[in-house]
């Protein structure tokens, strides 16, 4: 049974500018506080990108994340990917997570089509037995024939993308998470890709969508939440979604 | 899959523990991102890696018959000893030096999933043993030329070689952290490496008048190399395999473990 729980969510990014990510800087405040004696606690800036994130997610639930630029969606689908451990509160997850937020992740464009699909298909946690056993499967949605056996940098950009998505959509999943609705390659193929995507939708338990399109959200979700400022509001049904967004922001 | 705020410091290193587990269970994957590595180096060319071992196989020759001729010293009984010391430090250095950029290589993976970050270093270790993999052949054409046939001691060199990548992986791991968060380690690392490569006997004998000199009685570099080396030429372990090298790496696990304990939830920030 796919589950998602999250309790109390906080999490902080510690600002390092590019030049205080140097150790002379750092060996520079260290040998001066210790001159000055006092127990001077580093004054480290950190920006609080989530602030207490409550969400619970059961079976069937497909949850849309509306917000402005920044104001943490991407960041929350992180979290629930596994990629930033929580400053403070708990993430909990039932079952295998699939992440469409970046279709490039573990592409290689030196390699050949078929190299990167076992490559995204091991970096998203397949092992290689189920990799081979789906390989002619995503070969054949694709739809790129001879092209497979060719470096990816010999691709179109709209090839290079139909692979990427063949690839990270094979991975049945309870758990989906997406970051925007993908749109790939020309006519044909983004009618069978918005089949794909809709059959993985339907199948998998729980999705996670961040969007800024209503209509598209209203069309694929049953619920949404808005995010503001790293803070989460309530999750309410997708019919409500004029209301949510009309709402002025939370103060800072 | 539950991740939570720190707790107690047991909870912590109960998640260190786990981040290790599930490396070694995604081994295939760092396999595949180790050969990817070098395919997509060498892509279009002949030999691929095989150019290194043609390098290296130069600077062999180049050192081990002029050394031997400068230093009035016997071919047969330096040039096996630089071709070895050469092969080993290629692996050994580049291991060091790679590990520094593991993370921030993997930094596009690390930011987007919940892959541990010790598979990272485990990819580094992989790419340098399939390089070292192409460079064995000099050592067993240098053996073979010179018939250097030391009977079954020459097995001491398989636990010499596992104490070589145990000691690797944890500086390799150390460096990666380190250098995630300060950009400028990588570059003190390698000049430190040019300077021990020059100082430690790897490519020159040590004479007698030598050994109570640090480089040559207490360097560790020097001994993980001879704990392969003389177990190849003579067919013994030094003793420094077991009184140096074996404490070093428990040692040095136990501080990296310490730091990666402290530092794991950070490493994504700093890319």
């Amino acid at each position: 049974m796919a589950n998602i729980s999250v309790r109390d969510l906080s999490l902080y990014f510690p600002i390092i500018g590019a030049d205080s990510q140097s150790l002379k800087r750092y060996l520079k405040q260290v040998a001066i506080g210790g001159y000055l004696g006092g127990r001077k606690q580093s004054k480290r800036t950190s920006l609080a990108a989530l602030r207490h994130v409550n969400l619970t997610l059961e079976p069937g639930d497909r949850l849309g994340l509306v917000g402005s630029n920044g104001s943490g969606k991407t960041t929350l689908l992180r979290c629930l990917a596994g990629a930033y451990a929580p400053d403070e509160g708990v993430v909990e997850i039932d079952g295998r997570v699939a992440s469409l937020l970046d279709l490039s992740m573990g592409i290689d464009s030196s390699a050949t089509g078929l190299e990167n699909i076992r490559l995204r298909g091991l970096v998203a946690g397949l092992a290689p037995k189920e990799i081979a056993a789906k390989i002619d499967e995503i070969a054949e949605f694709s739809g790129l024939g001879p092209f497979l056996a060719m470096p990816m940098k010999t691709y179109s950009s709209g090839m290079q993308a139909r692979l990427a998505f063949a690839t990270a959509t094979s991975v049945e999943a309870e758990i989906l998470l997406m970051d925007e609705w993908i749109a790939v390659g020309d006519a044909d193929f983004r009618k069978q890709a918005q089949q794909r995507l809709t059959s993985l939708v339907e199948q998998a338990h729980i999705l996670v969508i961040a969007s800024h399109d209503p209509t598209l959200l209203r069309s694929i979700c049953n619920k949404v939440m808005r995010m503001d400022h790293g803070q989460a509001s309530e999750m309410v049904p997708i019919d409500q979604i004029e209301q949510l967004l009309s709402e002025p922001s939370a103060p800072q | 899959m539950l991740l939570a705020g720190r707790k107690s410091y047991l909870s912590e290193l109960g998640q260190t523990r786990r981040d290790f587990r599930e490396s070694f269970g995604r081994f295939p994957l760092a396999l595949n991102l180790a050969v990817q590595d070098i395919l997509s180096r060498y892509r279009g060319s002949i030999l691929g890696p095989w150019w290194i071992t043609i390098m290296t196989m130069t600077l062999v020759l180049g050192i081990g018959i002029n050394y031997a001729a400068l230093l009035h010293q016997d071919v047969s009984k330096l040039l096996p000893f630089v071709a070895i010391g050469l092969v080993m430090w290629g692996f050994l250095s580049a291991s060091i030096s790679e590990g520094g950029d593991a993370f921030v290589a993997g930094g596009a993976m690390i930011k987007q999933s919940a892959i541990p970050l010790p598979v990272f270093i485990l990819r580094t270790l992989v790419r340098n043993a399939i390089n070292l993999a192409h460079q064995v052949v000099i050592i067993v054409a240098v053996m073979l030329w010179f018939h250097i046939f030391p009977g079954a001691g020459l097995l001491w060199a398989v636990p010499g070689l596992l104490l070589m990548i145990v000691n690797l992986s944890w500086l390799g791991l150390l460096l990666a952290m380190v250098s995630t968060r300060f950009r400028d380690l990588p570059q003190i690392v390698a000049a430190v490496l040019q300077l021990v490569f020059f100082l430690s006997p790897i490519f020159w004998t040590p004479t007698a008048a030598l050994a109570k000199n640090p480089m040559v009685a207490a360097n560790p570099f020097y001994f993980s190399i001879q704990s392969i080396r003389e177990p190849l030429l003579h067919g013994t372990m030094p003793a420094e395999t077991l009184s140096m090298l074996a404490p070093l790496a428990v040692a040095g696990w136990l501080v990296t473990i310490l730091v990666y304990n402290e530092t794991r939830r950070r490493v994504v920030h700093y890319l």
